[in-house]
């Protein structure tokens, strides 16, 4: 910074110095004029003021740069350094102080205009009046120089804004042929320079076509564009009123000349030449653009809306990721939604399908939910309308809300009054006198007059519906419909997206339930099964999800220390999961009481059991039980079922399946059950192993869809028959589990319990 | 997924549910929603025919469990038929024959419905 600060000065003075050196060449000039020494005028002189002269505007033009061209604090998020207004602005203020100057100088030096003069071998040359004439051309040269310079930059800037490939290479043709053009003067004293001409006719098209370089108006803001049209005619004016200022110190009588250019050629052919050029361009260029301004003002606020839009939309779509709360949502989308369309009134609806609301019966639902053909809707956000009015319109025009659940598809309603929806078709005279009547009574603010509302769907699924409306009719247009519907989509991702995860975390809260009852469920199963004298006893249930419905348990039934008597029970409840679970609670409450109290016989306490259960049972849901009592030291297992799967005996005599008659508890009150319940008494030797188990066993299904059944299961207990009940029950599992691995499947609980006489 | 499928007709004064396919925990809802269905539009007589149903689960049974009283209750009965050995076991170890008639063949079950009741 500081090093192009100095760089900055260095220029300046420069500047000065050659300014200096001009000056005292034109009043060593002017002596010499007047001490009519033009004959012997020194003609090199000339020349060397254009030098200096192209020194001094060189220098100048780079300190511009380096001052306009810093890098302001804010450059990235600004587009351009330079504000076409406000360069304007500054532009105009400039000139004002230029007339005042040129009427101070008027006024000050009457005589300081250009004198026509016969000049030897030339047709025609100017010399100043007065030294006067000189200090004016200098101040002007100067003024409009650095006017001319910082003027091109701004220029520059502009034409640059949103380069395409060929801008510079544009640009600076037109530069260079101004430069061409300029430098054909060197040395000229009377505005005339070999092909200078032909050169300023190429760069003055070369302008016209760097004028037609104005992106930068499509960028600007209404109020911007206003403002810049207003500007380049005042700048051109003040222009005028500068040259006509400058050219009111000469008269025509006189033969003397005032004007920018004479004093600019005068100065020096070549700068003078060159500033006249880019105050052409400069003229050009707002030319171009005031007209431009003109074509662009009124699809400005078009174009101002859709930028707006746009806004909007990025703004939602950055909202999706931050908002996970579909409440937030609702109230968000209306503000975005009203912002863009510009609508007074809008709200959104949820909507619920058929089934959803048959689920939650009962539930009074929140807010106020108006009739639909197929499910409900319930507002949940309102903007600038109240429930009251939303209801009694959709009440109304009823069509509206059917529209978007049959067809899905967006409705609009230009004007609510005479929609022809509403209703059979009304004639011409009807319509217009209902019109009048709305007319001379006065619509009440608020009230609906055109509406646009869009379905918002997800995932092809009808989720809600947006409304926008307005208190006038014919209020929305179709770029309206589009923007409404995009915002609509936007919303529906959205609203999914958030549902989505509140699933997922509801489902998350379920699996962590579901895990404690399923930790809860494996207490009610025997921790650990107790060493009882000649028996070797085991057992274990593996439910199909995370909780089922398989229960088996031991209860020891003897007074005493040491067993002599127990009780093993399985059982399955219908269905599985939750439901037969809280069944398997039950059950298990039942059975340790009713044992004890039916020691001896297993079938008064299947008939209790029944009577107890019938009564707190779902209609549908019924328990399979095996209970067996064994006495230790008769080595007798007296077993009664009560339609659950039979126990299957393996023995040294041949294996047995255990067929009991007996209906499963629930399915009847007593008189049935008790009729058809039954006891058996088996006598085991060392040996025989009994097994229990449930439906899951037999049911497993193979790849083949092959179920498990009885010859595998005897054959599976045969096999391990000599084995430790541990590993008998191991076995079994295993060889299901073998029998379902080729794309088998186990579909239900799974318990199995290995009585084994020692 | 196990799928399933119910359809109904009608013979004489019975109304015939046609079962096929798995019946278990997940489809059991179908086959209630029929049920309901028909008992809604006062169909008492229901003759459930199983000729195509390749398996039936706990939960399967307890649909006709839950509507049993209902039907009774209205002069009606829901009677099953065509079952195949593997279906009828389920029925039969669980004690169901006990409390539903079963048929061999529907037509069987449609003319025990066909005679006036005493």
């Amino acid at each position: 910074m500081q090093k192009r600060n100095r760089f900055t000065y260095l220029l300046l003075i420069i500047a000065l110095v050659c300014e200096a050196a001009v000056f005292i060449i034109d009043v060593a000039l002017w002596y010499s004029r007047r001490g009519n020494a033009v004959e012997l005028e020194y003609v090199g002189a000339y020349y060397f003021k254009d030098i200096l002269s192209v020194v001094l505007f060189l220098s100048l033009a780079m300190a511009i740069r380096s001052i306009y061209g810093r890098p302001a604090a804010n450059a990235r998020t600004n587009a351009w350094t330079i504000e076409p207004a406000k360069a304007l602005w500054g532009g105009v203020l400039t000139v004002f102080v230029f007339i005042c100057v040129a009427l101070f100088l008027n006024a000050a030096f009457p005589k300081s205009a250009y004198q026509e003069i016969k000049a030897l071998g030339e047709d025609l040359a100017l010399s100043e009046q007065s030294v006067f004439t000189i200090v004016k051309s200098h101040l002007v040269a100067l003024g409009t120089g650095l006017f001319a310079l910082s003027g091109l930059y701004v220029i520059e800037r502009l034409i640059f804004f949103r380069r395409s490939k060929n801008t510079r290479s544009n640009f600076l043709v037109a530069v260079g042929l101004m430069v061409i053009s300029s430098l054909f003067m060197f040395g000229s004293r009377n505005m005339e320079g070999g092909f200078s001409l032909f050169f300023t006719v190429l760069a003055m098209l070369m302008m016209t076509a760097n004028a037609f370089r104005l992106q930068w108006i499509l960028s600007l803001s209404r109020r911007d564009k206003l403002r810049t049209l207003l500007l380049i005619p005042v700048l051109m004016i003040g222009g005028g009123i500068f040259e006509a200022v400058l050219l009111s110190s000469a008269s025509d009588a006189a033969k003397t000349h005032a004007g920018t250019q004479v004093c600019l050629h005068a100065y020096s052919g070549v700068a003078g030449h060159f500033i006249l050029l880019t105050l052409l361009f400069i003229f050009i260029y707002l030319a171009t653009s005031f007209f431009w301004l003109l074509l662009h003002l009124p699809t400005s606020e078009a174009f101002e809306k859709k930028t707006q839009e746009m806004r909007s939309l990025y703004a939602m779509s950055r909202f999706i990721t931050d908002v996970r709360d579909e409440e937030k949502i609702y109230d968000s989308l209306l503000a975005y939604t009203s912002g863009s369309s510009g609508a007074t009134m809008s709200w959104l609806d949820i909507y619920e399908p058929a089934e959803a609301i048959e689920t939650a019966k009962g539930r009074p639902l929140n807010g106020h939910a108006a009739e639909a053909p197929v499910g409900k809707f319930k507002t949940v956000s309102l903007r600038n309308i109240n429930a009251e009015t939303v209801h009694r319109f959709l009440k109304q025009a009823s069509f509206v809300q059917q529209g978007i659940v049959v067809k899905k598809e967006i409705i609009q309603v230009d004007d609510l009054l005479t929609d022809y929806r509403l209703g059979k078709q009304a004639s011409f005279f009807t319509l217009a006198q209902r019109r009048f009547n709305a007319f001379r009574k006065g619509t009440p603010d608020g009230l609906i007059s055109s509406l646009v509302a869009v379905p918002l769907i997800a995932r092809k699924q009808l989720i809600g519906a947006l409304y926008v409306a307005k208190d006038i009719e014919y209020g929305f247009v179709k770029d309206d419909v589009e923007v409404i519907s995009t915002f609509a989509d936007q919303a529906a991702a959205v609203i999914d997206n958030s549902r989505l995860i509140k699933e997922s975390i509801e489902r998350e809260r379920l699996q962590q339930e579901l895990f404690i009852a399923q930790k809860i469920q494996l207490q009610l199963l025997p921790q650990s099964l107790p060493q009882v004298d000649c028996f070797d006893l085991d057992g274990i249930s593996y439910p199909a999800y995370e909780v089922g419905g398989d229960y088996y348990d031991f209860v020891n039934l003897s007074e005493g220390k040491t067993i002599e008597k127990f009780g093993v029970v399985i059982a399955d409840v219908s269905g599985k999961g939750t439901s037969a679970a809280f069944y398997m609670a039950e059950l298990k409450g039942i059975f340790q009481s009713l044992s004890r109290i039916y020691p001896d016989s297993p079938k008064d306490l299947l008939i209790k059991a029944n009577e107890t259960l019938t009564r707190g049972l779902e209609k549908k849901a019924f328990v399979s039980v095996l209970y067996g009592v064994v006495d230790v030291a008769t080595k007798e297992l007296t077993l009664a079922n009560a339609g659950h799967c039979p126990a299957i005996l393996v023995s040294q005599r041949g294996n047995r399946v255990v067929r009991l008659q007996g209906m499963a508890l629930g399915l009847d009150k007593g008189k049935i059950f008790n009729r058809n319940v039954s006891n058996e008494t088996l006598r085991l030797e060392t040996g025989d192993v009994v097994v229990f188990y449930t439906d899951g066993v037999l049911e497993a299904v193979s790849g083949n869809g092959e179920e498990f059944g009885f010859e595998r299961l005897t054959l599976a207990i045969e096999r391990s028959k000599h084995k430790c009940a541990a590993e008998i029950k191991a076995d079994v599992f295993s060889a299901v589990n073998h029998f379902t691995e080729q794309g088998g499947s186990v579909n239900d609980d799974l318990t199995i319990f290995v009585i084994k006489a020692c | 997924m196990a799928t399933f499928n119910s359809s109904v007709r009608k013979a004489d004064n019975s109304t015939i549910i046609e079962v096929s396919g798995d019946l278990d925990a997940h489809t059991a809802t179908q086959l209630e929603k029929t049920i309901q269905d028909l008992l809604d539009a006062h169909q008492f007589r229901l003759i459930v025919n199983f000729t195509k149903l390749n398996y039936i689960s706990s939960a399967g049974l307890g649909v006709f469990m839950a509507f049993i009283d209902d039907v009774r209750t209205n002069g009606g009965d829901i009677k099953f038929s065509n079952m195949s050995e593997k279906i009828f076991n389920v029925f039969d170890l669980l004690g169901f024959p006990l409390l539903y008639e079963i048929y061999k063949e529907e037509n069987e079950a449609v003319k025990k419905f066909n005679l006036p009741t005493v």
